[in-house]
């Protein structure tokens, strides 16, 4: 995927699916022009974890692609409890 | 200043001050949207807080996110901690989290 133009939300999905087997994984293009993202993730990799660390292991998995073909993603990390509520 | 010594004053900066941010622009100028949102959060919530301008400090501006292991700013410490940047504080504060970190931090 790296050095295409263009990342379309089912590429960073599994992205995201391949880096945190099991989780739920959903991605809005927040400005239509398919490089600001928000990316919706529940995820048991997120237990005990505070959100600074949860959004250490989002930008892990996007680092690559930032100020490449991706602009600025925001995230939104929940567990499986969290997201039950 | 070399870069470990930057570093040095930036932890000493960040241990010695209770609420520190690391921002574009200053509390009253801030110079960029989440800048600005993260610092009006911080000014509702009523508790003393540090600002520092990192526009105005190349050096701050690149070794801040060395010192933090993170790469965009605004960059906010409490007690010592990196909570986050805009996101992570917006999200801290609509839980109420970020009211019990400042009040247990002052």
């Amino acid at each position: 995927m790296q050095g295409r133009g263009m990342m379309e939300p089912g590429d960073l999905e599994r992205l995201v699916a391949a880096a945190l087997p099991g989780s739920t994984v959903a991605v809005t293009d927040m400005t239509g022009t398919r490089d600001h993202y928000e990316v919706r993730v529940v995820s048991a990799a997120f237990d005990g974890k505070t959100l600074i660390e949860r959004h250490r292991i989002m930008h892990r998995i996007f680092e690559p692609y930032l100020n490449g073909p991706v602009h600025a993603v925001k995230y939104k990390t929940l567990t499986p409890a969290e997201s039950a509520r | 200043m070399n870069d470990q010594e930057v570093l040095q004053a930036i932890d000493q900066d960040v241990k010695s001050n209770k609420i520190i941010m690391f921002v574009k622009g200053t509390k009253t100028m801030p110079q960029c949207g989440f800048s600005a949102a993260t610092i009006s959060i911080f000014n509702k919530l009523g508790k003393p807080f540090e600002t520092r301008d990192i526009l105005a400090n190349p050096d701050l501006r690149r070794l801040v996110p060395a010192y933090s292991d993170w790469p965009t700013f605004p960059q906010v410490f409490i007690n010592g901690q990196f909570v986050g940047g805009c996101d992570i504080c917006t999200e801290l504060f609509e839980q109420g989290e970020l009211q019990k970190l400042v009040e247990a931090a002052v």
